[in-house]
């Protein structure tokens, strides 16, 4: 192979490999984000569950004793955050696959630029076919 | 997790039974479209094949609606066969919808209806669902009844992934879906957020050791992994013409009074229309035209081909392939001849890919193929005579003696076909050329005879009549022209 074509492929090589790692990354982020929204609800639910006025929380690796009621308020901020940030990364990671398969001149994926149907318009579609 | 990536789930063992065209698995072409000479299944028809690609890649890029495609060519000279690998090639995603075109006459349905419904079901509309769910093996269940009996019970069940573990608390309504489906520590489990359903998937392999013995329906999957919570996007591809059908079932005791018909109303198809173009402004789905394969296009009449000529102008209108073997021929329901029995308007708006007569190698490829196909191992020089023939009587007929000679070479306890067995099945079973000789010869004997002079009538009547037939021969297909 003449080096203009080697020159190529490690280009072409170095753009997949990239992306690809971008992609996992994100994966590995989704878990870690997930686990913290996991622990956020549990920690919700105990605190709903409780009666004690004054309840103990961990703010970062700090155990803090705080009202009730702030503990909840700084738990639901926090769900909300996550939730935001799980977002972005499912849309990030739809972007990062679909340029890594146009890197590898495969076609995007179908059904890429389609919004999900409202779940009552599905659910009558799936009630008259069985099929879905 | 949104599809990073592709399950296919295929299924290795499946025993099909083998059909005339089972061997095709493309259009074996290359990238740059050029078709090689044995790829795939398909023998030669360089020019067609090729032809065939370019309109696949129409279809692919799907921006073309309502064309036609002629394929015409002498009988046995592939135009199935290439319908079939344009089939295989555009894939599963494409709706590709194949008719015989005497398939229109039904007694339940007018030929205009069968029509639309047929064009119907070659557009495909791709939409998504989206749903959020709860993927996991359950390492414990905890349920409190009351101790009085009556009232709710709580629960607790604990669920992990290879890389998370976590706890939730348990309604009612969803401990009882639990109970139903009789979860326990160790089942692989999906949870629906929005509808709540619980899905058992089968047992985690961790857990295989437990018991001796598991019931029959057990199966074991692997500890799910990632997150805990997954967002899953399904694409479906549903066809027009089943939205049709949901739209037009009439419910309930109206159709005691109005009976089901089976035909559609030109008003609800155009309400459909209008509410997937809306969907299609509001980016929640996308039409995916597909193929409508017409073979024995010649069967249609006058009535469906104006139809067809109105029906292709539509924008929801499918890429419309036919097939014919026929040449001047009349135009069924007129008295006028035309070319291939189509009008010539509806010719106007066509591209006609033209299919030419096997040459002698390509002839010897293909009948190789298909003994692979049926399994059946043949020596040199049978395959060599079976060449001979099919050059001198017709394709078909000598792929069908290839499993008869097979079954003969077994009898005698052997493996390879040689040209013994070849020999002996092409003296059991008659091609058409014998058969309408040997009626010439005795027509006086067979009942109903009604031989003319003329050639053509000769063998049409040799068809016709046959209550008592001397030696039975192979094929069915002992007409004129077949495909």
């Amino acid at each position: 192979m003449s080096q203009a074509e080697l020159d190529k492929s490690i280009e072409i090589i170095t753009r997949t490999e990239e992306l690809a790692d971008k992609i996992l990354v994100n994966k590995q982020e989704l878990t870690v984000m997930d686990r913290r929204r996991q622990e956020t609800r549990e920690a919700l639910r105990l605190i709903e569950k409780s009666d004690e006025p004054k309840v103990w929380i961990t703010i970062g690796s700090m155990l803090v004793k705080m009202k009730r009621a702030q503990a909840i308020q700084l738990l639901k901020k926090d769900q909300e955050q996550i939730n935001q940030q799980i977002n972005l990364i499912y849309s990030e990671q739809k972007i990062l696959v679909n340029k890594h398969r146009d890197v590898e001149f495969k076609a995007p994926f179908s059904g890429t630029n389609i919004k999900p149907l409202d779940r009552k318009e599905f659910d009558a579609l799936k009630a008259s076919l069985p099929m879905l | 997790m949104a599809e990073t990536e592709k399950i296919e789930v295929r299924d290795i063992t499946r025993i099909e039974r083998i059909g005339a065209h089972s061997h095709i698995r493309g259009l074996g072409l290359d990238d740059v479209l050029e078709a090689r000479a044995v790829s795939q299944g398909m023998v030669g028809q360089k020019d067609a094949r090729r032809a065939a690609g370019v309109v696949v890649q129409m279809v692919r890029e799907g921006k073309i609606a309502g064309r036609c495609i002629l394929l015409a060519g002498e009988p046995s000279t592939g135009k199935t066969a290439i319908a079939v690998g344009m089939a295989q090639a555009l894939g599963t995603e494409t709706p590709f919808t194949s008719m015989s075109g005497s398939e229109i006459y039904s007694l339940e349905m007018s030929k205009t209806e069968a029509l639309s419904q047929a064009l119907r079901k070659s557009i495909g509309v791709r939409i998504k669902e989206e749903t959020e769910i709860i993927e996991g093996e359950v390492v414990e269940i905890q349920i409190e009844r009351p101790a009085t009996g009556t009232g709710q019970k709580v629960g607790k069940v604990t669920l992990k992934t290879t890389e998370m573990e976590t706890n939730y608390d348990l309604g009612n309504k969803i401990i009882e879906c639990f109970m139903k489906e009789k979860i326990q520590a160790g089942d692989v489990i999906t949870i629906d957020k929005a509808s709540g359903k619980v899905n058992k998937l089968g047992r985690s392999f961790t857990r295989a050791r437990d018991y001796d013995a598991t019931g029959a329906q057990t199966r074991f999957v692997q500890c799910p992994e990632g997150e805990l919570q997954k967002r899953k996007e399904v694409v479906h591809t549903v066809t027009l013409h089943e939205i049709d059908v949901i739209n037009s079932r009439t419910h309930g005791f109206l159709a005691l009074f109005s009976g089901d018909t089976g035909e559609i109303k030109q008003e609800v198809r155009e309400q459909i229309n209008n509410k997937v173009l809306e969907w299609r402004e509001e980016g929640k789905a996308e039409i995916n035209p597909g193929v409508l394969f017409i073979d024995e296009v010649h069967m249609l009449d006058i009535e469906c081909f104006s139809f067809l000529n109105r029906a292709l102008e539509s924008d929801m209108a499918p890429v419309v392939v036919m097939a014919t073997n026929r040449g001047i021929t009349r135009i069924r329901g007129t008295n006028y001849r035309s070319p291939h029995g189509i009008p010539i308007d509806l010719l106007d708006r066509m591209i006609i890919i033209r299919t030419v007569p096997y040459t002698e190698k390509e002839v010897k490829e293909i009948l190789k193929i298909r003994c692979e196909e049926e399994d059946c191992i043949m020596h040199p020089d049978a395959l060599t005579i079976l060449t001979r023939i099919a050059t001198d009587t017709s394709l078909r007929y000598a792929i069908q003696l290839i499993t008869t000679a097979n079954l003969v070479c077994r009898r005698r306890k052997a493996t390879e076909v040689n040209t013994e067995d070849v020999k002996k099945v092409y003296s059991l079973f008659l091609d058409e050329n014998r058969s309408s000789k040997i009626l010439k010869e005795y027509q006086d004997d067979y009942m109903f005879s009604e031989i003319t002079e003329n050639e053509e009538d000769g063998t049409a009547a040799a068809a016709a009549c046959g209550a008592k037939r001397r030696v039975e021969t192979g094929d069915g297909d002992a007409q004129p022209m077949d495909h």
